[in-house]
């Protein structure tokens, strides 16, 4: 009998995939001679044991296969924001570069190169510090 | 080989989107926009040459006539920039700074940068921030000549 030889090739650990999956069939039937109904629990639970294990792992894969999408779609999202804050700083950086000559007094802004060239060398008079002045504040 | 060209081109953005802002880091930028649009401020900015004979390509200065409420933040940003300075020379009198020259490091070959500041008498300060080829001996001289 097939299922006799089937039964001592497993016991054995020779049974392939294939004919455990035919005596776990076969031992779902509840049909099954006298002499081989001993073997009907161990083959039911072997049974109940795959099917969880197949349900865990398409869980499993479900789980894994959104976090995938959420990790992708996250990364989309930021490369994006990156994409605009370049393309910001770029188009400041170009927009500003040439030639910007002004100055604004209280508010007031005016363009007049001789003007701001005015404003600008008189900064500078403001800043200077005399050797007079550096030993004045040493010795007050 | 998709995940390799998607890590170059991330970095490449952000390498790009972080030199644009390297030059404009200082903390003193926030000074110029926060305060040159003020009342009792005078705000420059020049891009052009200032002078024929001086090797700027970008200046900005800031004069505030009243300083006492912009003080504290203007410490705060010189303390800030000073960090990055290789030559610093400072007048303190009192535990407060007076004036200071600041040299910070070049952004490119031979662009040279400084920052200098005065705190009037009067109660009104300057601060000052330049670009250019121009070296420190030669930003004294300008300091010091009469164009």
């Amino acid at each position: 009998m097939k299922i006799e030889e089937l039964l001592n090739r497993y016991f054995e650990g020779k049974t392939s995939c294939t004919e455990e999956l035919e005596l776990r069939k076969f031992f779902r039937n509840k049909n099954i001679p006298e002499q081989l109904r001993v073997y009907r629990p161990l083959f039911l639970y072997l049974d109940q044991e795959v099917k969880i294990s197949k349900e865990k792992r398409t869980h499993s894969s479900k789980q894994f296969f959104f976090q995938h999408r959420l990790i992708n779609a996250i990364s989309g999202i930021a490369a994006g924001i990156l994409v605009i804050i370049s393309i910001a700083g770029i188009w400041q950086h170009t927009s500003t570069t040439p030639s910007t000559n002004y100055v604004i007094i209280n508010g007031k802004r005016y363009t007049d190169i001789n003007l701001v060239r005015q404003q600008a060398f008189a900064a500078f008079q403001d800043v200077k510090t005399s050797e007079d002045e550096t030993l004045n504040l040493m010795f007050e | 080989m998709r995940k390799f060209i998607r890590i170059l081109l991330c970095s490449l953005l952000l390498a790009c989107s972080t030199e644009i802002y390297a030059q404009k880091g200082l903390q003193i930028a926030s000074l110029f926009q926060k305060y040159g649009n003020r009342k009792g401020s005078t705000y420059v900015e020049l891009s052009k040459q200032l002078s024929k004979s001086w090797d700027i390509t970008h200046y900005q200065s800031l004069k505030l006539t009243k300083v006492e409420k912009a003080l504290p933040d203007i410490y705060r940003c010189l303390n800030a920039d000073r960090e990055r300075a290789k030559k610093i020379k400072e007048v303190v009198a009192d535990g407060q700074l007076q004036s200071g020259y600041y040299q910070l490091p070049p952004i490119e070959k031979s662009i040279n940068r400084f920052i200098l500041f005065r705190l009037g008498k009067k109660g009104d300060a300057t601060l000052i921030y330049i670009e250019g080829e121009i070296d420190s001996d030669d930003l004294v001289a300008l300091m010091f000549s009469k164009e």
